[in-house]
């Protein structure tokens, strides 16, 4: 599967202020907030689920890592519907994801 | 001298047991070994720890006292470029989930304030050292031989020991348990002190309260803490491996002084100064586990049969809540129930393994694979892991829960129980090969010999 322009963006934002990714073994370089990110986001805007045993960060190390784990996926029209955690899951003043910008 | 329930150590899983068996009606004996206040190191409490606290009624007293308020625990990831945040929170009887706080704790303080407040509620208190345990024909334990401040011995009977030794093991020592295994993180060593002039959050809430805890995390194994103790002072830890120690051969103040810094760039931002006010204190290979800790006239409590890691300040937790769940128990059996079984408090035993097995798993993941646990905790499982972190990790706690059962999957484990006993395997489950047997008497009997000796 090719990588969706989206994600590609996605991962260009994130790694600024370096340049946008061009040869698909240079490391992405993304934070693992952002790795978090990117992983939400292929879940809900792509159907695509990201295993368990899949959260390892050699999968999201260069372009060409991510391309393979994609590939190894169901189009998106036939992802299976995402087990549903605890009904509670968003908690008032959660703090969640955050990227320190000091 | 004869008593119905002795209670060895004076900490707050003896004085938490004493006051939760008061009010089943049994007024304990506590034996403390060491003259109150005295330092003690597991100063942040989780959320369900405040409520045992509630639940005994002292709320006002930690309150009149100006324990710092804790909102929740911030972990910075290595460089400090991230870091994320768990709230403490609390579940109501509907198992409805609410945002919490719960109390950091100077534990001279806290723990003297706990023993008085037993003692007030009808516990005796008496001065003195558990030497070796009374043991029946059956092996049944019947007390403790106690030796007094004035060098003079006695035999001291009950009915039943609770263990509230802590890290001393009294029960485990003297092989009245099963055996003690050494537990996975028994190759690291935990420096400690507290310092003033540190720089704090200034919020008063959340993210940002200013008496939150904070982790700093370099990577594997190399770990600081950052625990408010009061308007001035903060309790600051570092743990490594001791391999790392050792090959420097500088004193503990000294290695203290010159890594601590090293862990984060965010620790020198937030201690730009070292002013100590109190001794560096270690703690070498602090991880391990009893078998068979419940029995004929015996319960451990707490440190006095598991410690895995000091990451996610769960020893307060563990402990009092132990005691809380024991003391229903202690008094049907000495009403006489179970007294034909072969270890009447077989179920009590096995909720609470089941449970410390529930944070184990929680903390090896974090160690081993802590880009899918921060993924399980922000993305997977929030509300599951909020549980967890706020020291719900007992059954009757919708425990084992998907997040935990999916640790288990990626840590490739299965806990099996054998009958009502333990998990099996036992010790270090990542490292099955490192499940040895801990030596009371080798090869590292106290930290100072420890200390002395490298």
């Amino acid at each position: 599967m090719e990588i969706p322009q989206e994600v590609r963006d996605y991962i260009d934002s994130n790694r600024s202020p370096l340049p946008p990714l061009t040869d698909p073994d240079e490391p992405v370089q993304l934070d693992s907030l952002a790795l978090i990110r990117l992983v939400a986001f292929l879940e809900s805007d792509f159907g695509i689920k990201v295993e368990d045993e899949e959260l390892i960060l050699e999968n999201f190390e260069t372009l060409r890592r991510l391309g393979a784990l994609l590939e190894s996926k169901s189009p998106a029209a036939e992802a299976p519907e995402l087990p549903k955690p605890d009904s509670s899951t968003v908690l008032p003043g959660w703090g969640g994801l955050r990227r320190d910008t000091r | 001298m004869k008593t119905d329930v002795l209670i060895v150590g004076g900490g707050p899983g003896g004085a938490a047991a004493a006051m939760f068996l008061i009010r089943e009606g049994i007024k304990p004996v506590i034996l403390e070994q060491e003259e109150f206040p005295r330092f003690h190191i597991g100063e942040s409490m989780t959320g369900e720890a405040a409520q045992v606290v509630r639940r005994l009624c002292l709320k006002d007293e930690m309150i009149k006292k100006r324990h710092p308020i804790k909102h929740g625990v911030k972990v910075f990831g290595a460089n400090a470029v991230n870091s994320w945040y768990i709230p403490v929170s609390s579940r109501d009887r509907e198992w409805n989930l609410s945002l919490s706080t719960t109390w950091q704790v100077r534990r001279s303080e806290f723990d003297s304030m706990m023993l008085r407040e037993a003692e007030a509620r009808g516990a005796t208190v008496i001065r003195g050292t558990a030497t070796k345990p009374l043991l029946a024909d059956d092996s049944s334990v019947r007390g403790v031989t106690i030796r007094w401040p004035d060098g003079g011995s006695e035999d001291f009977e009950a009915e039943i020991v609770l263990d509230c030794s802590g890290q001393a093991t009294f029960l485990a020592n003297q092989r009245v348990t099963g055996p003690k295994y050494v537990g996975s993180y028994d190759k690291q060593v935990a420096f400690f002190s507290q310092v003033k002039g540190a720089i704090r959050d200034t919020g008063t809430s959340g993210e940002n309260a200013k008496d939150n805890t904070l982790i700093f995390y370099e990577k594997k194994f190399h770990w600081s803490w950052f625990i408010p103790l009061d308007e001035e002072v903060v309790s600051v830890g570092l743990v490594v491996p001791r391999a790392d120690f050792l090959e420097k051969k500088q004193t503990a103040e000294e290695f203290f002084r010159s890594d601590l810094d090293k862990i984060n760039p965010e620790i020198p931002r937030r201690i730009p100064e070292m002013k100590l006010v109190e001794k560096v204190h270690v703690i070498p290979n602090y991880s391990y586990q009893v078998r068979g800790f419940c029995g004929k006239g015996f319960i451990c409590v707490g440190d006095a049969h598991r410690f895995i890691d000091p990451i996610f300040s769960f020893g307060l937790t563990v402990t009092m809540r132990e005691a809380e769940f024991a003391a229903p128990r202690v008094r049907e059996y000495l009403e006489g129930k179970g007294r034909d079984k072969a270890n009447p408090f077989a179920e009590h035993q096995i909720f609470c393994e089941k449970g410390i097995d529930n944070l184990e798993d929680m903390i090896d993941l974090f160690w081993e694979q802590p880009f899918a646990f921060a993924t399980f905790v922000h993305h997977r499982y929030p509300a599951e892991l909020t549980d967890a972190f706020a020291g719900r990790i007992y059954e009757s706690e919708h425990q084992p829960s998907a997040a935990i059962l999916t640790f288990r999957k990626l840590l490739k484990r299965t806990r099996e129980y054998d009958q009502d006993d333990y998990s099996v395997p036992i010790g270090s489950r990542f490292h099955p090969e490192r499940a040895a047997l801990w030596e009371p008497n080798s090869p590292v009997p106290t930290t100072e010999e420890w200390m002395g000796a490298r």
